[in-house]
């Protein structure tokens, strides 16, 4: 780049514009700060190796975003591009001021030239890239407000006025190895004037700060505050378990959840900071694309507007369901489609339970939910059904109640599987194929109680600190060292969450028992199902524990008809809306999610699907039953197509 | 010489309801045993003349008790009343039906003249030593509590409707009337009634209801719907339905049945096109009589109806609506009284 | 405005009762679970929303029994009751109601108040006996099975709808003081979080009025009136039925006299269309259960 001339009065314009735009930026990231100062203490710099190595490779990565194609390939091109170009762009200001090049063993380079040029070109075809997504191309999640637009104008400007620069500078002061694109486009150029090209150069040299600084000021203000969060929001992840939700400590609180802003977590303010409004986590939230008002976008940005708006001594108690909205804030399922997909590790769920935590101690509970919260504690299950009645439906396979010290393996039965039909079949299969195995196992009788989960996920925490207390000192008594359970949500808050309140016992997933039955030839199936089927991916076992492959692993055994995917399968496996304490709150509009998602099972024509949830399953068994007019597709659980393909006992 | 068996009669709404039948019933189990008679007490302000109907159902002597202030129901007179009556004419026992007033007045009326009392009974009788025995149902039905009065006459005791049943009534049997006057103070009403409000089965609750017509996935669609309403119009029912009528948008939330729905208990439910799955019956458990209109003759709801016909109920309903209004029609015709089709125990 | 709230602690009968050979009243198979009285819970809630209407109100619960029923006054704390009172008594077992409604009148009297709010019926002797004999003692009117209560504006009087069966209604005027007895239909109760309820029952030590009730042994007994001879599970009486029963088979008799009442229809008759004409069996039908006049 030519030095240009400065003169004192041009440095004079620069150093103001420059202090007021640094002004500008300071304060209100300065605001932001302090908003995030104000929301309670929470660690995240424990294991700190782990959280960097993470962050650097995420954002030098990019891997989140190009889970998304052609739009993580656009941003590829506008990081990188401005990685280089911003150090480009800071080596004007200085030698602006000093004369000199700022690292000049960079910026001195053609090397660095010729990177600058073929990424400002890059970067404006990215612009271009991403224009055609948005107005051509238009996917449903992409929000095309006036600020996505002048944003992209800009970065258009700003590519174009530093080629313009180049084009200019080339025929200023000719060199050898010149950058090519600006070689190319000083053609333009010809011919023109030693003073025009200086004008040129310098009308582009001043609209390309000018933009700099403009877009310095506006970031703040705009969903451009990721350019600065990102990497922070990446380092200060959370590194708990996925199926961990926070831990509260409901004795010496005097309330739980969060009402006001700055009763949440400073991560979570955080995190309406980090927000790129791409619209991924909307994508794939089944609330959303069944018609409920919730949309995870939507109240991460809803929340931060009515954190940003909240007057100065605004002392509204429930500012923060009031921004979220308390329809949504009972809709969400927590499937964590939304989090599997956000690029930059935003926690929707915990703010969503947070929510719930206080609107639960302030406003109540829905008629359902409250009696299914009352069942809970009074009963240990949350259908209101005698718990002398738990494993009632086993008695004719002659089950073995733990007494006294515990054998190997005890069958966890979860309330579902105890109590609801559908899930019964289930257990009834497994319980078949443990004896077939002879496998040395017990159940609990009634001394089960709920595992939990209804309860801390509907924001009941304190309830679901006092199962688990209980459950953890009755597994410890009877010296139950591993716990085998058909249901991930059991599954999940077993080995995710009780270890904190001291659960030292471990568990498996029936799929897991069952593979390593089949693999170690304990049983046999010889009797394999001839017809096809399809799988829905259970939320709490596919994106919360990772467990994808091996149900269909098993399935491929188990029958010899072909395995079907469903359009969305796996990461992007559409919940069937029984989480999230959905089965007892009233969901008032849409189409309910699990007709939607059987829907998705219909257009395979399969007559079976499979799945490993006793929720799922009850979901999709109604959903079955709701289609009076085609073809009749069963419901099965994994170990009931194992078990009806296994050799005859 | 023991005291008469007096049987009050609640008659709030200008008949006797036939919970008042059940309590002579009883009552006259226990006179028999006594040999005394069965006083039916008929307290109000001009009431009908219900001796012939109170007679053939066990009254051998009808006590008229005729003041303004016991016009309609309030604790203060009616415990006054009783109270004096109770002094005067000293009755071996007063059985009085479980009803809201019934529950509302008697203990009151037990502390005010100090004596036994026995609540929500199942069962009344004598030991062999002549005391007064009740069983009572307690905690929802779970256990069965004997208790014996150990004071002396009058004994109080409220018995629970339906815990007896109505037998046959015998017809031309005669009660003799008595005219019996009260003296009632003014001055002891703290309370006054504003108004009594009758139901309307379409905007009652339909767990308070006593005709429910529900509706199912056998009625197919919404315009198909008016089945339900016109059956409902002519039985002077209630409307209710399953979860599918509910999903389809046909009922509210409050008028489902089942199990995530509302339990109800009326004397009759008519269920059209409805399956009879789990959920839905587990709401029913309290229905006295059931009648079902299904096109499957294997429909679960035949295990639990009382009278189940095979039809398709766009055939069926329509007709039965006919002829119940035809019916209506003989009965206002031959001036037998209310325009609207009496259904429902009497 | 000074509110009353009586409460009873029961044994949770909404779980499978068994009563043992000594005629014990027990939940089956479980430790006993014990619960607030789910209308007493109703009248708490009432009065809490009275309290919102009218602005300032005192409001004091108070209940009779051992121990253990201190749980049922921390949940009264955290539904926002201002002071509690236990009537400490010696007995586990069921007290007499008489008993019961003069020791509460008594704790009553000592104190002003306005209006006395309680449940309607407990679950599990259900007797509603309490709140007439209580009223009776404390010579006020009552008003019960009440679903809707307002208080007027001089806190002279309170207008309630009385619920009668079959859906009739009857509403009612009376002079303060008085005592409401609440049906539960009048309030859905807030569902109170396990946090809020524990850390409310650790300030009872500090706001619970602890009183204990001399001589109520042989608690039972103690009203001289009547004596519960035993306790035993249900067994069915033999009802009268309206049905025509002649025709009937003496086995279907028999059947219908030990079921009790309208028999569980095993002998459904399946009409095809078309024999009688299923409208006119349906009316035969009705009219035989006398269910159409």
């Amino acid at each position: 780049m030519i030095d240009s001339q400065f003169t004192p009065e041009a440095r004079l314009v620069l150093a103001l514009v420059l202090a007021l735009g640094i002004v500008f930026f300071a304060s209100r990231l300065l605001k932001i700060v302090s908003l995030v100062r104000a929301g309670r203490e929470e660690d995240r710099l424990d294991q700190f190796w782990t959280r960097l190595s993470g962050a650097i490779k995420y954002t030098f990565g990019q891997s989140e975003v190009l889970r998304s194609p052609l739009a993580g390939a656009a941003h590829l091109g506008f990081f990188y591009g401005f990685l280089v170009i911003s150090v480009g762009t800071l080596n004007m200001i200085w030698s602006a001021f000093t004369g000199r090049l700022l690292l000049p063993f960079i910026t001195q380079s053609s090397g660095f030239a010729w990177l600058a040029d073929v990424l400002a070109v890059l970067v404006i075809i990215a612009v271009l890239a991403s224009l055609y997504r948005r107005y051509v191309l238009h996917p449903p999640e992409v929000r095309n407000t006036l600020s996505a637009a002048l944003v992209l104008a800009t970065i258009f400007l700003l590519m174009v006025s530093l080629l313009s620069m180049e084009a200019a500078g080339t025929l200023l002061a000719p060199a050898s190895n010149a950058p090519p694109v600006g070689a190319l486009l000083s053609r333009a150029f010809d011919g023109l004037n030693k003073e025009h090209l200086v004008l040129i150069y310098t009308a582009s040299w001043w609209m390309h700060i000018l933009l700099v600084i403009g877009f310095l000021v506006y970031i703040p203000h705009s969903k451009h505050m990721h350019l600065i969060v990102c990497f922070f929001n990446e380092l200060l992840r959370s590194l708990r378990p996925k199926g961990e939700l926070a831990y509260a400590n409901v004795d010496s609180a005097s309330f739980l959840g969060a009402g006001r802003f700055d009763e949440l977590r400073w991560k979570q303010i955080l995190d309406f900071f980090a927000c790129t409004e791409c619209g991924r986590c909307r994508q794939y939230c089944p609330a959303f694309m069944s018609g409920s008002p919730l949309d995870p976008r939507k109240l991460i940005l809803d929340l931060k507007a009515g954190l940003l708006h909240q007057k100065k001594n605004g002392s509204n108690r429930s500012a923060v369901p009031d921004a979220a909205g308390r329809e949504s804030i009972w809709a969400c399922t927590t499937c964590r489609a939304c989090q599997e997909h956000c690029p930059v590790f935003i926690e929707h769920i915990d703010t969503v339970i947070e929510a719930r935590r206080f609107l639960l101690e302030s406003e109540g509970a829905s008629p359902t939910l409250s009696k299914a919260l009352e069942s809970l504690a009074r009963q240990g299950n949350p259908m209101g059904l005698p718990p002398s009645e738990r494993s009632v439906f086993l008695e004719n396979l002659k089950v073995p109640i733990v007494n006294g010290q515990a054998p190997e393996v005890v069958l966890w039965l979860g309330c579902a599987g105890a109590y609801t039909p559908v899930a019964q079949e289930a257990i009834t299969a497994l319980v078949k194929i443990l004896k077939a195995a002879h496998v040395d196992f017990a159940i609990l009788g009634q001394r089960e109680k709920c595992c939990g989960d209804t309860a801390r996920r509907t924001g009941e925490e304190g309830l679901f600190q006092e199962l688990a207390s209980y459950n953890i000192e009755m597994l410890r008594r009877l010296g139950v060292k591993k716990l085998l359970t058909n249901c991930p949500h059991c599954h999940n808050t077993f080995k995710n969450e009780y270890p904190r309140f001291g659960a030292t016992f471990s568990v498996v997933h029936h799929l897991e028992f069952i593979s390593d039955l089949i693999t170690s030839k304990r049983i046999e199936l010889s009797r394999p199902a001839e017809q096809a089927m399809t799988f829905h991916d259970p939320c709490y076992l596919g994106r919360y524990n990772d467990l994808y492959d091996l149900p269909r692993q098993i399935l491929r055994k188990a029958s010899t008809g072909e395995l079907m995917e469903m359009s969305c399968s796996r990461e992007r496996a559409i919940c069937c809306g029984g989480g999230g304490g959905q089965m007892y709150l009233e969901s008032t509009s849409g189409t309910r999610i699990n007709y939607m998602r059987f829907a998705q099972v219909e257009e395979l024509s399969v007559p079976m699907v499979a799945t490993a949830c006793p929720f799922c399953k009850t979901m999709m068994t109604d959903a079955a039953q709701y289609n009076r007019s085609g073809p009749k597709v069963r419901v099965k659980d994994v170990a009931e197509v194992v078990c009806d393909s296994m050799t005859p006992v | 010489m023991a005291g008469d068996v007096w049987v009050w009669v609640d008659c709030q709404r200008e008949e006797a309801t036939s919970v008042t039948f059940e309590m002579l019933d009883e009552g006259q189990r226990i006179a028999k045993r006594l040999k005394v008679r069965v006083v039916a007490l008929v307290c109000g302000h001009q009431t009908p003349d219900l001796s012939a109907t109170l007679a053939s159902y066990g009254a051998d002597v009808v006590y008229r008790i005729d003041h303004p202030l016991l016009a309609q129901y309030t604790t203060a007179a009616y415990t006054s009343a009783f109270a004096t009556l109770i002094k005067e004419k000293n009755p071996f026992i007063v059985i009085i039906a479980a009803t809201a007033n019934g529950r509302d007045l008697a203990p009151r009326l037990a502390a005010r003249l100090s004596v036994g009392l026995a609540s929500d009974c199942t069962m009344v009788s004598l030991t062999p030593a002549g005391a007064v025995e009740a069983v009572r149902s307690t905690h929802r039905d779970q256990v069965y509590e004997t208790v014996v009065l150990t004071s002396s006459s009058p004994f109080l005791v409220t018995i629970r409707p339906g815990a007896i049943g109505v037998g046959k009534a015998v017809q031309g049997r005669k009660a003799q009337v008595e005219e019996v006057a009260v003296q009632l103070d003014e001055s002891v009403q703290r309370t006054r009634v504003l108004k009594m409000d009758k139901a309307d089965p379409a905007t009652l609750d339909i767990a308070e209801a006593e005709i429910i017509v529900g509706g199912g996935r056998g009625l197919g669609s919404a315009e198909d719907w008016h089945l339900v309403t016109d059956l409902a119009d002519a039985l002077g029912a209630s409307v209710a339905g399953t979860r599918m009528a509910m999903d389809e948008g046909w009922i509210p939330r409050e008028r489902l049945i089942g199990q995530t729905g509302k339990s109800v208990g009326p004397q009759l439910y008519v269920a059209l096109g409805i399956s009879g799955a789990r959920e839905h019956v587990l709401g029913l458990g309290e229905a006295k009589c059931v009648v079902s209109v299904n096109t499957d003759p294997h429909a679960p709801i035949g295990r639990l109806a009382h009278k189940a016909v095979v039809g398709d109920v766009k055939e069926v309903v329509p007709e039965l609506v006919r002829k119940l209004r035809d019916l209506k029609g003989q009965a206002s015709e031959q001036g037998k009284g209310p325009q609207t089709q009496q259904v429902g125990p009497r | 405005m000074k509110i009353v709230v009586c409460v009873k602690q029961v044994l949770d009968a909404r779980l499978p009762i068994e009563v043992t050979e000594a005629g014990r009243v027990l939940q089956k198979d479980v430790d006993p679970v014990y619960v607030l009285n789910p209308s007493d819970r109703c009248a708490l809630e009432e009065a809490v929303k009275l309290r919102g209407v009218l602005g300032s109100c005192q409001i004091t619960a108070m209940t009779v029994g051992p121990s253990s029923a201190k749980d049922v006054l921390g949940q009264c704390l955290a539904r926002g009751v201002d002071s509690v009172v236990h009537l400490l008594t010696n007995d586990a077992d069921l007290l007499d109601s008489f008993v019961v409604a003069r020791v509460l009148s008594e704790a009553v009297r000592a104190q002003t108040f306005d209006l006395i709010l309680c449940g309607d019926r407990s679950l599990d002797e259900g007797s509603s006996e309490v709140t007439s004999v209580m009223a009776e003692l404390l010579d006020i009117p009552q008003v019960t099975g009440v679903v809707k209560l307002t208080v007027s504006a001089q806190n002279s009087h309170v207008v309630a709808e009385r619920k009668l069966e079959r859906g009739y209604r009857q509403i009612v005027q009376t002079t303060l003081p008085a005592l409401v007895a609440v049906d539960p239909s009048i309030c859905e109760a807030r569902y109170l979080t396990r946090r809020a309820i524990r850390s409310a029952t650790a300030l009872l030590p500090n706001k619970c009025n602890l009183v204990p009730v001399p001589g109520t042994a042989g608690g039972q007994d103690a009203s001289g009136m009547r004596k519960v001879e035993s306790r035993t599970p249900p067994r069915p009486r033999p009802k009268r039925t309206v049905s025509a029963d002649e025709g009937k088979s003496p086995m279907d008799r028999i059947a219908m006299l030990l079921g009790g009442g309208m028999m569980p229809a095993k002998s459904v008759k399946h009409t095809e269309a078309g024999s009688q004409g299923p409208a006119d069996e349906i009316i035969a039908f009705l009219k035989e259960k006398g269910l159409l006049s």
